[in-house]
Order: C-alpha cells, then sequence, then structure tokens
C-alpha cells in the first residue's frame, strides 16, 4: 500500500477533531459531524467547510528506504472572508509542526509553505470565501 | 554492458566493535586507489624511467543519518566507526551477487561527520585512510 490512504487517515482524524474540537467547532457539521473532506466537499454541504488535496506527493529515492515528499493543500471556505481565514488559521494550529501517525510510515517534516486566499462565485451569485496553505509533508519508511 | 545506479551498493564495517552493514543509509561511497611512481635512470642514463612506489588508497561513505536513541542503528554506527578505530571495508558497488567485484580495503576510519541542519535531512560522510594492501576481489 502507498502512503496516501494511511495519510489521508492521519489527515481526517487530526482536522476532524482528535487533535482539538478549535477548528471542528467553526465548521458546518460542528464536531458531531465534522464538515472536513478530502478532494470535494458533499453536495450542497452547508457553510463553512474544509477540504484538503495532494497537488504533489514525490518519491525521494535518496537512500534504500523510501521516503515521500508531499504537498497538502488544506483549506477553508466560508461565506465571509474573515471566518475563511480563522479557519485557515485553525488547519495551521493542527498542522504546522504536527507530527502526523501515518501507518506504516515516520512522518519527520509538516511545515506550512504557500498561503492563499481566493473567491468564487457560483452561477447563483453565491461567494465562496477560501482561504487555506500548502503544507508539506515528508514521511519515511522504517 | 550498461551503465548502473548504485542502488544496489554493499557497504559493510568490520572492526574491533562488531561488525555494521549500513548499505541501506548509503547515498554513496568511493575507493581511490593512488600510488607512488618513483623516478629512477635504470638503463637509460639520458632519460628518466620509472617504477611502481608505494601503494595507497583512500574509502569513504556517504549516507543519511537515522534518527534513534542511544542503541539503535546511528548511534551504532558512530560508536563502532569512531575516529581511529581500525578495521576493514568491504565495499561491492554493484551489490553481493555471486561473481560481483568484492573490495576488501584494511583501513583507519576519521570517524562520522555529522552535519545537522534544520530543514533539510542529516547526512552523515565517513572517510577512511588505507592501512594495508587493499583487495580486489569477487562476492
Amino acid at each position: 500500500m502507498t502512503s496516501q490512504n494511511a495519510l489521508n487517515t492521519a489527515i481526517y482524524t487530526r482536522l476532524a477533531g482528535t487533535a482539538g474540537t478549535a477548528l471542528t467547532n467553526l465548521l458546518a457539521g460542528g464536531t458531531a459531524v465534522p464538515s472536513v473532506f478530502f478532494q470535494q466537499a458533499a453536495d450542497n454541504n452547508a457553510l463553512p467547510y474544509v477540504v484538503w488535496f495532494y497537488p504533489s506527493e514525490i518519491d525521494d529515492n535518496k537512500i534504500q528506504h523510501r521516503m515521500k515528499d508531499i504537498i497538502i493543500r488544506a483549506y477553508g471556505v466560508a461565506s465571509a472572508p474573515a471566518l475563511a481565514g480563522t479557519i485557515d488559521a485553525a488547519i495551521d494550529t493542527l498542522l504546522n509542526n504536527a507530527t502526523l501517525t501515518v501507518t506504516g510510515w515516520t512522518n519527520i517534516w509538516t511545515r506550512r509553505e504557500n498561503g492563499y486566499q481566493l473567491i468564487t462565485t457560483s452561477e447563483k451569485g453565491v461567494r465562496y470565501y477560501t482561504s487555506g496553505a500548502d503544507y508539506r509533508v515528508n514521511i519515511t519508511k522504517g | 554492458m550498461p551503465e548502473f545506479y548504485g542502488k544496489d551498493l554493499s557497504f559493510t564495517w568490520i572492526g574491533t566493535a562488531g561488525t555494521l552493514d549500513i548499505s541501506e543509509y548509503q547515498r554513496g561511497a568511493s575507493f581511490a586507489p593512488t600510488g607512488k611512481i618513483d623516478v629512477n635512470t635504470t638503463g637509460a642514463a639520458g632519460y628518466e624511467t620509472r617504477q611502481v612506489g608505494v601503494k595507497d588508497f583512500t574509502a569513504s561513505f556517504r549516507g543519511l543519518w537515522q534518527a534513534g536513541t542511544t542503541g539503535t542503528a546511528t548511534t551504532t554506527m558512530e560508536n563502532t566507526m569512531r575516529f581511529g578505530e581500525i578495521g576493514t571495508v568491504i565495499l561491492g558497488p554493484e551489490g553481493t551477487a555471486t561473481g560481483q567485484r568484492k573490495y576488501t580495503l584494511p583501513v583507519i576510519s576519521q570517524g562520522p561527520q555529522v552535519n545537522v541542519q534544520y530543514d533539510t535531512l542529516t547526512e552523515v560522510n565517513i572517510s577512511f585512510v588505507g592501512n594495508g594492501t587493499a583487495l580486489y576481489g569477487a562476492y
């Protein structure tokens, strides 16, 4: 098995509450049904919510052990820019400098890199304020 | 015959403190023989001729430092190959399959050099000075 499923589990458990509820308390589903999604939010999910995915996953091939240099993009989507920024800060607290528990791997580096904010508008005129960042995650085998 | 990458390189240290195979941490190793060439004029008074003098060699290992506490692979590597340790390096550039080249190198270790960086992997470099006859054999 590659690292992706294990890392997905690590990120979800991290963001969805095991490391604290400061983030989930900000989201539509609260702590009961955390609005934290991989790749894409559920259809018509109420704002605000969090999405993460992988823009990049590189095998380093530096020694015989497997090592991966992974970029995670995690962002909050909200109806107001300030709330999106607050969600981004809560994500930062949970991910930056965290040691993720990735089954079969050892997480040796997790740091925020590129932050960004943007806005998209639906055909119905609803504005979605997005605030998030890329996090570099380095994991190694054994 | 094809070129090859060093992914199968085998590097083993045999010292007074034990035998240590650190191949899995390697990013490269070298064996560099040198030979002194002496000058004489034997049989050719008007020209210099030469003869092979004393042979020598150096060897080195470059790899990634492994995290851990005392007693794990990293500290064992440092302890067994510390500066001044006398031992033997067994180097197989293409691995240990039958018939592959095997260098047996009596050496004195100059000790692991550690350079720790905040935001990148930590490399360890070890240099060895030849201490006898280098053997060109095979596995």
